[in-house]
């Protein structure tokens, strides 16, 4: 996972770079609140985010409400990690959206549960944005079969979406995930089959060849 | 003999075994001490009390790491004196921070720190 490090004090930023690369994180170091928004704001930006708040220029707790008002599907993890160290400062920096407070001087273990607790954080988030995304597209499915659809009312035959006739099962089949056995009901048996069942019994009796007992009258 | 102006303890704290780390941290510090005294004069002699402010903030959590418990303590008064802005405070302030600094950097350019550091229990 990648780490973004923002600290323009020199020692600790290069503290907190080796500490991170220690456990295991890519680590992506910057200066400055500006040199941080800029990569930040990028797509593909690291998901967890070590700030400092007192920096020259763009501060922490700015960089910070910058940050989450943007408009990614899934948002960083912040945690400041500052010496301002009052009741105070500590809302308000949560209250600028920060995800986490950690007071300098940091204990090393502390940070590193912390920042484990920001990546758990993180793959839960993106395991409900795929369930969602998945619920989005089955939703999506369903809602093909909604709304108003032309029928015609002697042969039931569907109006699709480019103006094509089809037949309803045809329709469905395209617009869902249902497929069709084709069978008769008793109703149309009873309508259409055995009326043509009648109909080549009664063929075939008038192709038999004439009854014996009239050809032996002729002979 | 004045006590000295590190306790190396408290930086084996921050890097655990990595004298490598401490190294490279101590030569980060020691090259930035001249630049930063001349910015804290810089903003001093400017008033600019923000910039004061924040560069005696930064400076206090890198000598915190590294150990230098009584230069952090004069730059968190420096912090302080801004804060409450008492600026005709900081001028003294700020000399005995210049001061303070020069003892440590003395301390780190003095190559016999490294050899006490292995019977340092952090």
């Amino acid at each position: 996972m990648r780490v973004l490090v923002v600290d323009d004090e020199p020692v600790v930023r290069r503290l907190l770079e080796t500490s991170l690369t220690a456990w295991g994180y890519e680590v992506v170091a910057a200066r400055g609140g500006e040199e941080a928004w800029q990569i930040l704001k990028q797509d593909g930006a690291p998901s967890l985010g070590i700030l400092d708040w007192t920096m020259p220029g763009l501060d922490g707790l700015e960089l910070c409400k910058r940050v989450r008002a943007l408009k990614q599907p899934v948002k960083p993890y912040l945690i400041f990690v500052t010496a301002k160290a009052r009741t105070l400062d500590i809302v308000t920096g949560l209250g600028a959206g920060a995800d986490d407070y950690i007071i300098k001087p940091f204990n090393r273990d502390e940070l590193r549960a912390r920042i484990q607790v920001g990546v758990r954080m993180l793959e839960l988030q993106a395991m409900l944005a795929e369930r969602v995304r998945e619920l989005e597209e089955a939703l999506g499915r369903v809602r093909q079969l909604q709304g108003l659809l032309p029928i015609c009312s002697y042969c039931k035959k569907v109006r699709d979406d480019r103006n094509y006739w089809q037949q309803v099962e045809t329709y469905i089949e395209g617009h869902s995930a249902a497929q069709f056995t084709h069978g008769i009901c008793p109703d149309c048996r009873e309508k259409y089959v055995e009326p043509e069942l009648e109909r080549l019994r009664q063929s075939r009796r008038d192709d038999e060849p004439p009854a014996r007992p009239s050809r032996q009258v002729k002979q | 003999m004045a006590d000295p102006p590190v306790d190396l303890a408290v930086a084996r704290r921050w890097v655990g075994s990595d004298r490598t780390l401490l190294l490279e941290l101590v030569g980060i510090f020691v090259g930035e001490a001249a630049s930063r005294i001349a910015e804290l004069r810089g903003a001093l002699t400017s008033r600019d009390a923000r910039e004061l402010g924040r560069l005696a903030h930064s400076l206090k959590s890198s000598s915190g790491i590294l150990g230098a418990q009584d230069l952090q303590g004069l730059c968190a008064a420096l912090e302080e004196v801004v804060r409450e802005k008492r600026l005709e405070a900081a001028p003294e302030l700020l000399a005995r921070l210049d001061a303070e600094l020069a003892r440590v950097v003395a301390f780190f350019r003095d190559s016999a720190w490294k050899d006490r550091l292995d019977g340092v229990q952090p």
